[in-house]
């Protein structure tokens, strides 16, 4: 008699790859939007962006006159 | 002396011939540095290839932006400067005066038809002053389209013009470009102008003649002493002057090239022109800068993400190029973006290789300053702070979904809460969430827009409200985009809630 079978988990069925844009694997490491993290890894990438929005004065100051 | 009569108009009809342009124009007299001048020739060129075969020139034509500067500096000379311009019309069908008649007695049984149809072939025009050196005022011409050999082009900032001629209406897209004249206005009143020419007429805003761009620029600012001639602008009487015409101007300074290219990818894509304030590289220290306006983006392919910590895409690596108005060269030129590296500075910094495409020019390197955008008032949250929350978006999704880690693409954009709603509409979102997102959401007049894309398809938008200063909490919905398994909507839903917004798929 065959052993029965250990019924798959329903979370199982999201492992599978089903196209580019079907159905995605989950991590279930972490299983959860972990922004902190982001952040952690980002901290670079975050700080270049807003260094932009702080304008010394010597910037107000450039001026533009070309003729050619 | 005779008492001043009405003046006479004709329509004068010429054959194009590549080449031959500078007929069009009279030649000062005195010995100029170059005739025809640069810009001529560039506008020569361009309308050569796209296909020019005929020009109408109007020889009587009143240029509002004209008349400003006659007004204000020109009208004031001892030289009797005429108070009216010439306009040439470019079109790339033959048409002569017969043909033209037979165009006017078609129009008197169906003048919209005809007007539709002519249009099908109007390429643009250019307003011809009568300023020794300088002729070329406004000018309306099209862009080469959304095809390069190398990329695809977006010219989100351009505008609908409509154009009468001999009482038939033509229409064509474009944006306008001008000569700088080095009496009223320098390269960045007319950077400012071009900018504005789109923002305002977005905005339903009078649009400035560069006579009142340099007022405004030199109202309570006189950084170079006299205003007239203009011995140009700073960087803060540009934003006095996109202030004065009713517009918030945005100030992003140059830092690094990955940000400075996040910036240019998001502006453009969402149809805000910017000008871009640059230092040529065969300047010296101490000396002024330029002006240019960024008007169109060239989009290549998204670059893959070389930091291995990283599980997302940067979807501005994808833009090679932009698009300028150069009021040394011409409409739509080139500028290749690319990285330089300065002395005393770790990070390279943004220059741009602006491709004169004539074979007697050579390419000009300027390095990137600062960039200004005019923009609506109300749209107060910051670019870069819109992409810092598009970073922190991706990278979560990317690592809470594996098997999209390194095939995820995010990209900015502002876009106005209608014309979303309209693509949404569109969209594989269900009927019961675009009836959510269009009938029952509060949606600010601009929304900003994170997009995360798949390998294929979009996969997730995140909107925020752009009334707001700051990037969170001011997530107001994230849509998803695509079906997706329960357990993969249950993370973007826990993204929503980490948002604090409503998750609309």
């Amino acid at each position: 008699m065959p052993s029965k079978r250990k019924k798959a988990p329903v979370e199982s069925a999201t492992h599978k790859k089903v196209g580019h844009q079907g159905q995605a694997r989950i991590d279930h490491k972490h299983h959860t939007v972990d922004f902190e993290a982001a952040k952690e890894v980002l901290r670079d990438v975050l700080r270049a962006e807003v260094e932009s929005e702080t304008v010394p004065s010597d910037v107000l100051s450039f001026r533009m006159k070309c003729a050619r | 002396m005779p008492a001043a009569d009405y003046p006479a108009k004709t329509f004068q009809f010429h054959r194009f011939v590549s080449g031959h342009l500078a007929d069009r124009y009279e030649r000062p007299k005195g010995e100029l540095h170059q005739w025809p001048p640069i810009q001529v020739s560039y506008l020569d060129n361009y309308i050569a290839v796209l296909g020019c075969k005929t020009i109408i020139e109007e020889t009587h034509y009143v240029d509002r932006d004209y008349i400003a500067d006659l007004s204000l500096f020109y009208g004031k000379s001892l030289r009797n400067y005429p108070n009216f311009c010439r306009r040439l019309h470019f079109f790339d069908e033959a048409i002569d005066i017969r043909r033209w008649r037979r165009l006017v007695a078609a129009a008197r049984k169906d003048i919209d038809k005809v007007g539709q149809n002519l249009s099908g072939h109007y390429l643009g025009f250019s307003v011809v002053r009568p300023l020794p050196g300088h002729p070329i005022g406004r000018t309306v011409v099209k862009t080469l389209g959304p095809k390069a050999t190398d990329g695809e082009r977006i010219f989100a900032p351009i505008r609908p013009y409509v154009v009468h001629l001999g009482g038939l209406r033509l229409h064509t897209d474009g944006l306008a470009f001008q000569q700088q004249d080095q009496g009223v206005s320098a390269c960045a009143t007319t950077a400012v102008w071009t900018a504005l020419h789109s923002s305002a007429h977005t905005e339903s805003l009078k649009l400035p003649a560069p006579a009142d761009i340099t007022q405004a620029a030199s109202r309570y600012l006189m950084m170079n002493g006299r205003t007239l001639p203009s011995e140009g602008l700073a960087i803060q009487q540009i934003c006095e002057a996109i202030r004065d015409s009713g517009l918030a101007p945005v100030l992003v300074r140059a830092t690094r090239t990955a940000v400075d290219r996040g910036v240019l990818d998001t502006y453009l894509r969402s149809g805000f022109p910017a000008v871009l304030a640059v230092i040529p590289e065969s300047s010296g220290p101490g000396e002024a800068g330029h002006a240019i306006c960024a008007v169109g983006a060239k989009i290549g392919t998204v670059q893959p993400q070389t930091n291995p910590a990283l599980a997302y895409r940067d979807g501005s690596t994808a833009l090679k190029a932009v698009y300028v108005h150069d009021d040394r060269l011409g409409p739509y030129a080139v500028a290749r973006l690319g990285a330089i590296t300065t002395p005393g500075e770790q990070e390279p910094r943004t220059n741009l290789v602006i491709k004169w495409p004539l074979a007697n020019f050579d390419e000009e390197s300027v390095r990137l300053h600062s960039i200004v955008v005019p923009m609506p008032v109300k749209v107060r949250l910051p670019v870069t702070r819109l992409r810092a929350l598009g970073h922190l978006v991706a990278q979560a999704l990317g690592t809470a979904l594996p098997d999209f880690k390194g095939a995820l693409t995010m990209t900015c954009r502002y876009l106005l809460a209608t014309d979303y709603a309209r693509r949404i509409i569109q969209s594989d979102v269900s009927a019961a969430g675009i009836e959510r997102l269009t009938s029952k959401s509060a949606l600010s007049r601009y929304i900003g827009i994170i997009e995360i894309a798949g390998p294929d398809a979009p996969f997730l938008d995140v909107l925020l409200d752009c009334t707001e200063a700051v990037e969170n909490p001011s997530v107001v919905a994230t849509i998803l985009r695509t079906p997706q398994s329960t357990a993969v909507t249950s993370i973007v839903n826990k993204l929503s809630i980490s948002l604090g917004s409503q998750l609309i798929m």
